[in-house]
This record gives structure tokens, sequence and C-alpha cells, in this order.
């Protein structure tokens, strides 16, 4: 064995070592019925489609000054010793005291995403596999000051972040949004760093999330500026990632502005003109481009205002001629963007509130957390929908909190990520309060906080 | 704008005998101080600023603790921690080149200065912590490197050092992919000395990069009049 995998769905004994989950001694016949579905399930796995690339992604340690190259050939002959896996798997112990020593974690990634949402069964040996070695910056945003201003206009991320780690596959969507946007801006880069003539074919470089509020556009705006740092990090030395807030932007005076916007962007270009840099540049919130607009025909201060949007749209324009950057753009309200703004965005991407498939999705990730941290005990394993659907949703010791689970989803759609995320929290606050709980009961008070939500959200349209 | 690849102007001291690994690293910490100084990034001269701040008998019988003083104490801690670290590495390896970035972080800095040891082996004699020190505050000070160019605003101070990869750091944080901006103004600061035994191997060097910058502090409240007057 040559690593403990940690593997947020199921799979087979024999390739799974995880001292997390433990399965009540009162449930064993029912669970190993269970397994033996599974198992039987396993057998039946679609197969990873060979064609595609396996992307591999290693956390070596910040103190390692190992080689990048070495790393990689130790992962290599760990994923050949190992020979194949289901679905996403990250390793975070080896036998390899050389990995041991200089990799924190060895991450099968986004598998699940390019089949579709399902785990398939990844043969190292036959599959192309693309390792790629990356270290965090653990130091923060740093706040860019301008040349005799006082106020920071961006926040500047030199990536892969510490902080951002993590949260690309935190952020769950139904349909294939993630997996779009990364093809999408991978397929950019290497157009243009390929130099092919954009009069020729014309692709461009700015990508709009529209939608309602806490469905996660920052959130993935930042991910995928990571994502594409870590895959390409063999092409380009420095990730950035600048962070724009529209709204800070907007809120001073008119006439500064614009100035502003010069300063900022000529600090952009700079960045920018480092051929082994990848600059994302993050617009968020850019609604208020509108307000701004729209303020301006409202009269107070006509000309600045205009001015100081045509500014900005005029630097995006000029900023993405650079082959190396890439303009993500988010927004609260879909049909208030301003529309020479939507005109440059050339993937317009809605993101909703989550479905039940994926709240389920999201509900599951809080509860592991809150048993492997020992809130909830003893642990019990959730299924992953596949699996209760290869069970035919029967209801069996081992199903039953997953069903019930998935039943809470069910009930909360509608509500956004970012309140689905904080419902533990309020579930254990309001309804339980004690240090450790049943998986059964944490459950009860997670359906009676979805109901509050709900009742809460309609007692506040009653309101206005 | 910052220009772009200034390169700045140069100051070079030259130290008639050898230094130890120990003095070098007095000398990067002498180096450190003053451009923490006489770039603005601290409202007094360092030594100044821990005598007034950091003594154990200041700390203890004095109760004010305004917000201001808090910061103070915690830029100069972390400052000893850097020395201290700095010091270290010296004494573990070989190091031939520090540069102190000045600038929101190490891609964007506003200044950029370069601390080299050149070796110029020609006399015999051993020279003293004492005399390295001063000699290279009164270069700093005579030749004023980058002193007529316009000073930064508080911003970020951020330390690498060119290393050989198997030292092993355990604070400094190795940089593979770093490599020396282009933007900001640049100036070389040039030390020629005789080094003992120089470990100069053919061995590969990288960049170690310190783990957190140190943050420049103003005292934007006047300290006598306003934290006085709301303290007593
Ligand atoms: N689909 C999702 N899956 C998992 N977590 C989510 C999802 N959507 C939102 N979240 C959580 O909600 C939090 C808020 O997300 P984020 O700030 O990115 O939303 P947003 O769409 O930018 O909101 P706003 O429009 O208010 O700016 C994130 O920290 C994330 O953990
Ligand atoms: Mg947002």
């Amino acid at each position: 064995m040559a690593g403990v995998l940690e593997n947020n769905g199921y799979s087979s004994g024999n390739t799974r070592v995880n001292g997390s989950v433990h399965i009540p001694a009162q449930n064993m016949a029912g669970n190993i019925g269970a397994l033996y579905n599974i198992q039987g399930l396993e057998e039946a796995l679609p197969e990873w489609e060979l064609g595609y690339t396996v992307y591999v992604e290693v956390l070596q340690h910040s103190n390692s000054t190992a080689k990048t190259e070495t790393i990689s050939e130790h992962v290599l002959h760990l994923l050949h010793k190992l020979g194949t896996t289901v679905g996403d798997t990250k390793l975070t112990s080896f036998d390899d005291h050389f990995l041991s020593q200089h990799v924190i974690s060895v991450a099968v990634c986004d598998t699940e995403l390019q089949s579709g949402h399902k785990k398939t069964l990844i043969d190292f040996t036959k599959s192309k596999l693309k390792v790629s070695v990356f270290q965090l910056n653990e130091e923060g945003p740093a706040a860019e000051e301008l040349e005799d201003e006082e106020f920071a206009a961006a926040n500047h991320w030199l990536l892969p972040a510490a902080e951002i780690e993590g949260m690309w596959e935190n952020l769950i969507f139904d349909s294939s949004i993630k997996l779009n946007l990364l093809n999408y801006a991978s397929t950019t880069l290497l157009f243009s760093d390929a130099k092919i003539d954009p009069n020729i074919i014309s692709w461009n470089r700015v990508v709009l999330l529209h939608g309602p509020p806490g469905t996660g556009k920052t959130s993935l705006c930042k991910a995928l500026a990571q994502k594409l740092c870590i895959r390409l990090s063999d092409r380009y030395k420095y990730g950035q990632l600048v962070e724009i807030n529209s709204h800070s932007l907007f809120s001073r005076w008119f006439s500064e502005s614009g100035k502003l916007v010069m300063k900022m962007f000529s600090k952009i270009q700079e960045l920018v003109s480092d051929p082994d840099s990848l600059v994302c540049i993050l617009i968020d919130e850019v609604e208020s481009l509108t307000s701004a607009r729209k303020s301006a025909l409202a009269g107070t201060e006509p000309s600045d205002a205009i001015r100081v949007v045509n500014a900005l749209l005029t630097q995006i324009d000029i900023i993405k001629r650079n082959p190396n950057v890439l303009i993500l753009a988010t927004s609260n309200i879909t049909e208030a963007i301003d529309l020479a703004f939507i005109d440059r965005a050339d993937i317009k991407q809605y993101i909703g509130p989550p479905s039940a498939h994926a709240i389920f999705i999201i509900f599951t990730s809080c509860l592991t957390e809150l048993m492997k941290k020992g809130v909830i005990s003893p642990s019990q394993h959730i299924l992953p929908l596949d699996a209760l659907e290869a069970m035919k949703f029967k209801e069996v010791a081992v199903t039953a909190p997953s069903l019930f689970l998935l039943k809470i989803a069910k009930e909360s759609v509608g509500l956004s990520g970012r309140t689905l995320r904080k419902l533990p929290f309020l579930a254990h606050a309001m309804f339980l309060q004690t240090s450790h709980v049943s998986l059964p009961d944490f459950l009860t008070a997670l359906q009676q906080i979805v109901i509050k939500q709900f009742e809460e959200r309609e007692s506040l349209s009653k309101d206005t | 704008m910052a220009t772009k690849g200034d390169t700045g102007s140069t100051c070079n001291i030259s130290l008639n005998g050898f230094v130890t690994q120990t003095i070098k690293s007095r000398i990067v910490t002498e180096i450190l101080k003053y451009l923490l100084y006489h770039r603005e990034q601290i409202p007094l001269p360092f030594d100044q600023l821990y005598f007034q701040y950091e003594r154990p008998e200041v700390q203890s019988n004095d109760n004010k603790h305004t917000l201001f003083k808090k910061r103070m104490t915690q830029l100069l801690k972390e400052s000893q921690d850097l020395f201290v670290n700095i010091d270290s590495l010296f004494q573990d390896t070989d190091v031939s080149h520090i540069i102190v970035l000045l600038g929101s972080t190490v891609i964007s800095p506003k200044e950029v200065y370069h601390i080299r040891f050149l070796n110029n082996e020609q006399t015999a004699q051993t020279l003293s912590v004492k005399h390295c020190v001063r000699s290279v505050a009164r270069s700093l000070i005579t030749s004023s490197p980058l002193g007529d160019s316009p000073l930064p605003p508080l911003t970020n101070m951020v330390i690498t050092a060119h290393a050989p990869r198997s030292c092993n750091p355990t604070w400094f944080k190795p940089k593979a992919n770093f490599k020396v901006p282009k933007m900001g103004r640049h100036c070389n600061i040039d030390i020629s000395c005789g080094m003992m035994h120089s470990r100069v191997s053919s061995e590969e060097h990288i960049w170690m990069q310190t783990p957190s910058g140190i943050k420049g502090l103003k005292d934007t409240v006047s300290p006598k009049a306003a934290s006085d007057l709301w303290c007593s």
C-alpha cells in the first residue's frame, strides 16, 4: 500500500485505508451488504476515457528545496505502483521517504468533473498523466498602493495562494460550469501562447459570471485563477490575481476615479509585461459600472462619470491584447450590467443557486468535516448519490442517514451556497449546542433550520 | 510611474580586511535598519525606537497602550526575528547576494536594493564588528543611495537571499521561481572585503524569501499631542 487514500466518495475496501470512518458494530451486517453492493457497482464502473489527460496536482512543502522534476519522478513512480484509483483521490501520506519529506499531498483531480460527476476507474499505467508540482504563497493579499495615492485600489495575490487552496473542490455546481470555464480559459491561454492570429481565429479573454448573491461567483473566479496557475506552472513562473473592487473604484469622486483607473491599469500593464507571468484580473461587482453611468444620466456629474466608465472599458480593451492575461468579472444583478461591458464579455455564464444534488454534496462535505473534527460522533459514512441510486434508494440501516440528508437537500432548493454553508453552524447553535452529537440528531436539527430559513425569507419579503 | 529596469545607483563600500559570517550578517542588519528609517518606513532610527519601546523597563512600568505602540512593538519584534534568522542563515551557509524589496509584493517592488559581498583578498587584517558596522554606516550616509529619488509610500519590506539549494532553510522559504524583478528603482550596495574561507561552491543557488514582510509604520496621530491627552 503506497499511501493513505482520502477519497471523498466510496471505494472498495482493498484500495482504501481510512481511519476516520467507523462502522458501528451493530450495523455491521447491513454495512457488509452495502459494501458488497458498492463493490459490485465498482466493478461495473465506467472506465476513464483514455484520450483525456489525468491531472495530478502535487503540493510541495513550503520549506522544501527539492527540484520539480525530481518530485514529478517520484510521484509518477508512486502512481504506477498504485496502479488504479476510483474518481478524484488525494494522497497525504507516503511510504516513499523522499515524498513524505517534501510533499504534503498528491491529488488526482477533476476526473469526476471531466466525466460528468461520475467516478471512473482510472488506470495510471495506461492514462496520459500531467503532474503539476506547486508550492503555496503564504503571504496573503497585498494592497497595491498607487503612487501618491493613500488608498489601495486593488488587492494583489501571488498564486497559488494558501487562502485559495481548496476553494475549487469545495465549489459545487450542477452542470459543467467548472469544466467549461476551465477548458475555455486553458484554450484561450494556449491559443495566445501559440500566437494564433486573432484575425483568423478570434477568441477573447473576458469572462463574466452573473447570478444571484452568494452563489459562489467571486470564489469561482479566484479558484479558477488558482487552478490555471497550477496547471500552467511549467509555462508561467508567476501566477497573479489582481482583484479590483469596482465599488471602491466608483464610490470616489468621479473626477478622481478617472485618474485612479489610469494609474491602476498602468500598474497592471507593468505586471503583464513580464511574459513569465500569468495575470488574472478580477473585476468584482461590475454592476457598479452601470450605476455610475446611471447617476451620470441623473445629472450629478455627467461628463466625469461617463469618462470614468469609458476609461475602464478602454483600458480593458488595451490590457486584453496581452497573451498572458485573463479578465474575470462578476455581477450580482443580471439585468443591470452595463451593455458596453456585456458586449466585451466573451463567456457570459449564469450561476444560479445550487440544485438538490449540489446541495446534497455541499451538506455532505459539511457533515464530513464535522465528523472528522469529532463534533458529530460516531461518524457514519454518507453515501454519494450514485451509490444510493444503484441501491434503488432502498432504505436500510446504512442508507438511512444519507436518504434523510437527500430529503433535506431537496427541501433546501432555492437557498444560496453561502447560506447553505452557514446552516450546519446555525443548526448546532440553535438546536444542539453540545460537543458531541449523533448524526441523526444533527440531521433533524439541520432540517429544522432549513424550514426556519424559508420562514425568515417569507417574513422578510412580506416586510418589503 | 516607476522607471522600468532602472539600473539606478551603486554604493561601493570597501573594507580592508577579512570579515566573518557574523560580521556579514551584522552588516546586512545595519543596512536594513538604515533603509527602514531613511526610506521612511519607521518614524525614528531603528535603535532609537528599540530603546524607546522594547526595553524591559519601558514595557513594564508604562501602562499606556496605544494602537501605534502595539504595532511598533510588533514591528520591532518581527525585525528582531528577521535579524536573528538572517544571522543563522549566514552561519549555516554561503550567502553572496541579498535583495531587499520595498513594495507590496516581490514582483511589484517600488525599490530594490542588492547587497553583494565581493571577494577581494588583498589584506590579511581581521576586522572587528564595530569597525565594519561603522564604515558601512558612514558610506551609506555619505553616498546616500537613492537619496534623491522620491520616497516610497508606507509599504512592505521583503528580503530574499541567494543560497545553495541544499541549505535546507527552516525559516526562509525557498522560491525556486523567483527572479530579480525589473520593476522599481534599483540600487547596488557592493561591499568588497576579504572572506575567511569562502565556501564558494559550484552548487546551484536558489532564492530564499522571508516568510512575511516588515510593514512600514507611521504614527498618524502626532505622538505627543493626541495620544498623551487620551492616555493620561
Ligand atoms: N455552489 C457552491 N458550492 C459550494 N459553496 C458555495 C457555492 N456557492 C457559494 N458557496 C459558498 O458561499 C460563499 C460565498 O460565495 P461568493 O462570495 O463567491 O459568492 P458571490 O456569488 O460572489 O456573492 P455576491 O454576489 O454576494 O458577491 C463562499 O465562501 C462559498 O463557500
Ligand atoms: Mg462576490
